[in-house]
């Protein structure tokens, strides 16, 4: 395992998740030889060119044909190989779902899907490019599991765990640079173990994906409102930290999710699967996208600000529901 | 030349193959539950062909990772597998006579097991190839000789998944995979040239520079000189167009889609197929 100084962290949040997941899986790529690496025409954006040039015999690229990368990717598998298939999240989840169900999860394959770009962050893309479903998709299908890292040393850490786990993992990376640093030092992530990265009385915010960072930051203005907030990094979506949202039901009175995903299928629903499962009594804000299509196209950073995913709007949904509470 | 005796030997056993398909036929359909009739009927004298003289297989260890893989990309010709199966000794006589019960692993379409001779869970259309050329890969890249094969039916490559699939395999040169077609213009909703008119299937492998053999998928003579290894060419994989008629060998499911999917298989219908397989009713089992 790879430990990482305070500025390689910095270096690695400063380049962005794709950069990190190239740099990972060239590191995992050196010594574990059963690593195949798969394209469908975007490997510069994968960044997976290194791993190209490195190792030629377990580099495959497949053209414009996500379904075809996902299917040839169990049938290495199924041979014994530990594959990595990169693309856009939506074209990876949306695309090639039933590859992914079918051949890689029905057949519990060692394939390894990873959703570059989700979210909004292809932001003057438009909707073909957005990632605003995945979550649903992915959580919905037997043997997959979902992760989502908050930030690059968790992505860089957790890369290692996936390479690891023998099964299907769907990896969903946001996009862009100079990613904010929820972790300044290393540490070790566990596969469906949540972190809690601060302690509070009031409420328990989950959050995901880059929304933990915005978490963090509404926690702290929160905080001057003498509210205080438990703050959780929710790196694995599937499966999900049942424990840690019984025990976020018992101490705090509000439970709030966070997630750049459309509001219907995603961390705030895995939450309250596992509230109504438990019969918890919980209340729960989801703050998500709006079950409908954004006809927005704007950068990434004005289009969270747009649909309020971000610490201000947070704070403000979280007053509101407090005082729902009462 | 093709050796007479193996032809004869070939011919008997793919004769066997189709009375055990009835019977399976007519365990679904005594149960009032479908299964796919015709597709498996059309595709018996090619897998009887493959797995008695072409598969390298060990039935002691099934799952030998040196083995010949057989892939049924078009999954609902799966009666046209188990009973092959079993014949070879792959598959458990046993699991054929417990065959939709309730309790019985095979479905009614392929499960992944390689320990039964099943090496891909298929059934949607279109995936069969795609894993096939994932399995061929590994084996160039391990440097290890064994072939796989894969059985993709006409109707199936309306699938543009199998155009996908074609495209890799010529680009990473799997002369170590060879395609069978099921050509026998029947699917679903009828005659594949109305469905959707592929013209020639030949020339659409071939303008993928595939190695292409044309052959009649029920004469067993023509199926072993179309298998021979002396056809293949170095890095190019090969696709043998195999001309069938679906529901061979039972005259009222030839060219019938009635029999694509029929939950009515009952004793009468199949005790005239036995007969006309030169069975009798008492060789149900």
């Amino acid at each position: 395992m790879i430990k990482y100084r305070k500025d390689e962290i910095e270096e690695l949040n400063r380049t962005g998740f794709r950069d990190t997941f190239g740099k990972g899986i060239l590191e995992i790529g050196e010594v574990d030889p059963d690593v195949i690496v798969l394209a469908a025409d975007l490997s510069d954006a994968t960044r997976v060119t290194k791993f190209s040039e490195s190792f030629t015999d377990r580099y495959v690229q497949l053209g414009i044909a996500e379904q075809n990368m996902l299917s040839v990717a169990s049938g290495l598998s199924l041979s014994g190989k530990t594959c990595f298939c990169g693309s856009f999240a939506t074209f990876l989840t949306l695309r090639g779902c039933e590859q992914i169900r079918n051949d890689i999860c029905y057949q519990n394959c060692n394939v390894k899907i990873v959703g570059i770009d989700s979210g909004l962050a292809n932001g003057f893309l438009g909707v073909t490019h957005y990632g605003l479903e995945d979550i649903a998709i992915a959580r919905s299908i037997p043997n997959l599991l979902v992760l989502s890292p908050s930030d690059c040393l968790s992505l860089a850490k957790l890369l290692w765990e996936i390479a690891r786990y023998k099964g299907p993992v769907y990896l969903r990376l946001s996009g862009g640079k100079s990613i904010p640093v929820i972790y300044k030092e290393d540490r070790e992530f566990k596969i469906g173990e949540s972190v809690v990265l601060e302690e509070g009385k009031d409420i328990s915010i989950f959050a995901t994906g880059l929304m933990v960072s915005e978490a963090l930051k509404a926690a702290s203005i929160l905080k001057k409102d003498r509210i205080y907030s438990k703050v959780i990094d929710v790196h694995t979506i599937k499966p999900i930290d049942t424990k840690a949202i019984i025990v976020a039901a018992k101490e705090t009175e509000l439970i709030v999710a966070v997630e750049e995903h459309n509001l219907t299928g995603g961390l705030g629903s895995a939450i309250a699967e596992v509230i109504a499962d438990h019969g918890l009594s919980s209340r729960l804000l989801r703050i998500g996208l709006p079950d409908k299509f954004i006809h927005k196209y704007n950068s990434h950073k004005a289009l969270l600000e747009k649909y309020g995913l971000v610490s201000k709007n947070i704070v403000k949904k979280i007053i509101e529901g407090l005082r729902k509470c009462y | 030349m093709n050796d007479k005796k193996k032809i004869k030997e070939i011919e008997e056993i793919a004769r066997v193959i189709r009375k055990n398909l009835v019977c399976l036929a007519l365990k679904a359909g005594s149960q009032k539950r479908g299964a796919h009739i015709g597709p498996g009927l059309s595709i018996v004298d090619i897998t009887t062909t493959l797995y008695m003289n072409f598969l390298n297989y060990d039935i002691k260890n099934p799952t030998w990772p040196d083995r010949d893989r057989f892939i049924l990309s078009k999954g609902h010709g799966i009666l046209g597998l188990y009973p092959v199966l079993a014949e070879v000794g792959l598959l458990p006589f046993d699991l054929l006579k417990g065959f939709y019960n309730e309790e019985s692993i095979l479905a009614g379409h392929p499960v992944l097991n390689p320990e039964i001779g099943i090496e891909a869970s298929t059934g949607s259309l279109g995936h069969g190839l795609s894993i096939a050329v994932g399995i061929a890969l590994s084996a160039k890249i391990d440097k290890k000789d064994f072939h796989t094969y894969v059985l993709v039916g006409d109707g199936e490559c309306n699938e543009g998944t199998i155009w996908e699939g074609i495209m890799s395999a010529r680009k990473y040169r799997l002369d170590n995979l060879t395609a069978i077609v099921d050509l026998n213009g029947l699917q679903a909703d009828g005659f594949t040239e109305d469905i959707m008119d592929m013209d020639s299937m030949s020339a659409k492998w071939g303008s993928f520079k595939w190695n292409v053999i044309n052959t009649d998928g029920h004469d067993i003579n023509s199926l072993l000189s179309a298998f021979d290894k002396k056809n293949r060419v170095k890095d190019i994989p090969t696709v043998i167009i195999a001309s069938t008629t679906k529901g061979k060998g039972i005259s009222f499911c030839e060219n019938n889609k009635v029999y694509h999917h029929s939950r009515d298989f009952d004793r009468e219908k199949a005790v005239c197929a036995l007969n006309e397989l030169g069975f009798k009713e008492g060789d149900i089992r």
